[in-house]
């Protein structure tokens, strides 16, 4: 229910324990190291990053293999079973440290497979464009290298174009010459010409006016039909290579697991050379500066000082220049509902985690919207069961519990709209509390505002407990105090019964806004002017108030496209046949609309809190706290010894 | 049919028609740099589907006002005979949500897109993102309002 205080830790010690004392840092989880500011410092910050372009090379390449061996790998997990992040002990993460030359030497090879196949299939394009050009000189029988001039004729072997063929004929027929047509392709015609040397002139001229483009045999030497044997034979020779290549792939794939450990530790060493570059160094000590939570400052001290004893730590509070980066700390139900707060930006250190008040009106409006108890019954029994069987990770649990509870809240107002998978059931012991939204929509409508003003006044009563958790009461009654006179007071007059104690409240409320909204304005004017802005302020209440109409219309969304899928279903179900495709619509039906209202259920909540409830009282700002610590992303190292 | 009632519920009709066209454009310019962006950098999806859905809220409006004449004429227990005078003062009232859901939510979709790529460089900032896609909805929920007391308060 709260952001974690931060301190500012100061970290002094000799070079020789640098190594170790990053290794205790990343394995305690709970430093954020920062670049040191100041001019001073300039002079100590370590020039070369040798150590973690090495690493980062070293990472990358891994990285590369592993998606590269990824698509031969033989034990491939399933989706759901990848939902999970297998894990292995220290000692198998020490045996991989141990062999890392042999899968570094792997890493290599598979390098170099790559660049063979990239080699090979540039051949092989060749191959085919040779082939290509070669074929329509199939019929040519003469070996190309006596395709040269004799002692009395010369010879011509090329293409002419096709439309040009009965010309060239005539042209030739006058003179020395023999010629054959040997193959057609496309709009070419290949041809072999052989004539008297006396002649060549006009031959030439007869063949030039024909555009004649002498051919291009792939081997100096061989009729042009052997030439194609032997281009075929190398392609043949290219797809053995290539199977061969995909055969050593698939025998470095066998490395996989002790690769991804491999890129773990990999990733872990890069974490720790970007962290030491950020450390101020002379040439026997080292100084780092940082942010840790303080509830965990004296643990961590205390391990730096085991493995260290000479190392210096200082711990301060931050100054108020500074900002920390933000920690937040809730009980379990709230937790999961970090990652809403987080995904609009986390909240400045020195304002309100709003997480835990927050969470009841997410789940509370996401049940409004998916408003189907039987979907909600599903999500709230089905997914606890699926965390505790296929233990995902940490983002995806999260996000799994937000949604079992608002599976809970969804089973609540499932009972109240009575819709059950889509069907009015109506039960007895309910009667007096269901709102049936096609029968009665006035009333959900009224409920759904309500709700919302029920969340805006929650809103505005954060902000009055920020002003006073301040120290500034007045601050509480002029910015808020007044907001919840006015606002109560035009509820009470819309009724006829309060209409005079509203009337009172609500230009009692609405003057005092006018005359102490402006009140931080230098002059006379601006404090009037700030008040009028102020005060303008209530169209934005009345929008607030309507944008919670979304709940009724997402909420009957899913009640009406339920009604239809079982209308549906229940138009098939008249004979045998009929029941199993009726079975089959329904399943598809539901499935498809519990989907979609989830989603927008998800979103539409998110949205609510992010402008209707943070409006009113948030401070955003902050930036997430990221620690050197392990970020496992295909495996995990479970290393329970102690530090050394 | 009297022509009343025929004009009733096409104004109906329009509420949920345009601004449902709105809203959907606008949701699928955010969809098309939601994309781009998630291509990139695969961790910023979840602020990047926030930043998506906020032009959706028009299609919302649209629907309520569309129920609204809908309840009003008793269109689901049997039409009430409406005059033509009648049927035209609700086509009008629905004029307001159709026209102003369908184009503030295109220009809801312009600014969602563009906060999606500012979060695409700066993922902390998604907040103020959503804030500068909210703005323009002001308007569509003047429009909302309006339509509404225009067709709740028709006589009829």
């Amino acid at each position: 229910m709260a952001i974690v205080e931060m301190k500012r830790v100061t970290l002094l010690a000799m070079n020789a324990e640098r190594d170790r004392l990053l290794r205790v840092m990343q394995r305690a989880g709970c430093v954020q190291v920062e670049a040191v500011g100041g001019e001073d410092a300039e002079a100590y910050l370590r020039r070369e990053h040798g150590a973690l372009d090495a690493a980062e090379e070293k990472l990358t390449r891994i990285r590369w293999t592993l998606s590269q061996l990824g698509r031969y790998d033989a034990d491939k997990p399933g989706m759901l079973a990848s939902l999970s992040m297998p894990a292995v002990d220290a000692e198998q993460a020490d045996a991989v440290a141990a062999s890392e030359e042999e899968l570094l030497a792997v890493v290599s090879a598979v390098e170099a497979c790559e660049r063979k196949s990239g080699e090979l299939r540039g051949r092989q394009a060749r191959l085919q464009v040779q082939m290509q050009q070669l074929a329509p000189w199939r019929g040519l029988d003469i070996p190309v290298e006596r395709l040269c001039d004799t002692r009395d004729t010369v010879q011509f072997a090329g293409t002419v174009l096709g439309r040009a063929w009965e010309a060239l004929e005539t042209a030739l027929a006058g003179l020395p010459a023999q010629w054959e047509r040997i193959a057609e392709e496309r709009d070419n015609v290949c041809v072999w010409v052989v004539a008297h040397r006396s002649a060549r002139d006009e031959v030439q001229s007869a063949l030039k006016n024909a555009e004649f483009a002498p051919a291009q045999f792939a081997y100096p030497a061989g009729t042009p039909a052997a030439q194609l044997d032997a281009l075929a034979a190398g392609l043949r020779e290219v797809d053995a290579d290539r199977a061969s290549l995909e055969e050593a792939l698939r025998g470095y794939a066998k490395s996989l697991p002790q690769l991804r450990i491999l890129f773990e530790l990999a990733s872990q060493e890069r974490d720790r050379q970007a962290a030491a570059a950020n450390f101020l160094s002379t040439r026997s000590a080292f100084m780092m500066q940082g942010w840790a939570p303080a509830p965990s400052c004296d643990a961590l001290v205390k391990r730096l000082k085991a493995v260290a004893p000479d190392c210096v730590v200082d711990l301060r509070d931050p100054d108020e220049s500074e900002q920390p980066p933000t920690l937040l700390h809730n009980g379990r139900v709230a937790t999961p509902f970090e990652t809403v707060v987080s995904n609009y930006s986390m909240p400045d250190p020195r304002g309100i985690d709003p997480t835990a008040i927050m969470a009841p009106f997410f789940a509370c409006f996401f049940g409004m919207m998916v408003s189907d108890a039987g979907y909600g019954a599903v999500m709230a029994a089905m997914i606890p069961i699926a965390i505790w069987k296929f233990k995902p990770k940490e983002s995806m649990r999260r996000m799994m519990w937000i949604l079992t509870l608002g599976g809970a809240f969804t089973v609540f107002w499932g009972a109240i709209y009575d819709t059950w998978f889509g069907a009015n059931l109506k039960p007895a012991f309910l009667q007096p509390v269901i709102i049936n939204a096609l029968e009665d929509p006035l009333k959900m409508m009224y409920l759904c505002i309500a709700m919302g003003a029920i969340h805006l006044f929650t809103g505005l009563g954060v902000g009055m407990y920020m002003n006073f958790k301040r120290g500034k009461p007045l601050a509480a009654l002029f910015d808020q105090g007044f907001w919840f006179f006015l606002i109560i007071g035009l509820g009470l007059l819309m009724l006829p019964a309060t209409a005079t104690i509203g009337k009172f409240l609500a230009i009692g409320g609405a003057l005092g806004i006018l005359l102490t909204a402006g009140r931080d304005k230098p002059t006379l004017i601006g404090k009037f002017t700030g008040g009028f802005g102020a005060l303008y302020g209530i169209t934005s209440w009345l929008g607030d108030l309507l944008s919670y109409m979304r709940l009724f219309g997402m909420g009957l969304a899913t009640g009406v496209i339920g009604m239809v899928v079982n209308m549906l279903a229940g138009m098939l179900m008249g004979n045998p046949i009929g029941i199993v495709f009726g079975i089959a619509v329904l399943a598809v039906g539901h499935i498809f609309n519990a989907f979609i209202n989830v989603l927008g259920a998800y979103v539409h909540s998110c949205r609510l809190q992010y402008i209707e409830f943070f409006g009113k009282f948030y401070e955003d700002g902050g930036t997430m706290f990221a620690p050197l610590a392990h970020n496992p992303r295909y495996v995990a190292i479970r290393d329970s010894r102690a530090d050394t | 049919m009297e022509l009343g009632q025929i004009l009733a519920l096409a104004g109906a009709a329009c509420a949920a028609l345009v601004s449902g066209i709105g809203s959907a454009k606008g949701v699928g310019m955010a969809g098309e740099a939601s994309a781009g962006v998630v291509s990139e950098n695969p961790e910023v999806f979840g602020k990047c589907l926030v930043l998506q859905l906020l032009p959706g809220t028009q299609g919302i409006y649209g629907f309520l006002i569309a129920f609204i004449v809908l309840l009003k004429t008793n269109f689901l227990g049997g039409m009430v005979p409406l005059t033509t005078t009648q049927g035209l003062l609700i086509f009008v009232g629905c004029m307001p949500v159709a026209i102003v859901g369908l184009i503030s939510a295109i220009y809801q979709g312009r600014v969602a897109s563009s906060a999606i790529n500012m979060v695409a460089v700066r993922p902390e900032l998604s907040g103020r993102g959503i804030t500068m896609a909210v703005m323009v909805e002001t308007y569509a929920v003047f429009a909302l309002l309006t339509s509404f007391l225009m067709v709740f308060f028709v006589a009829l």
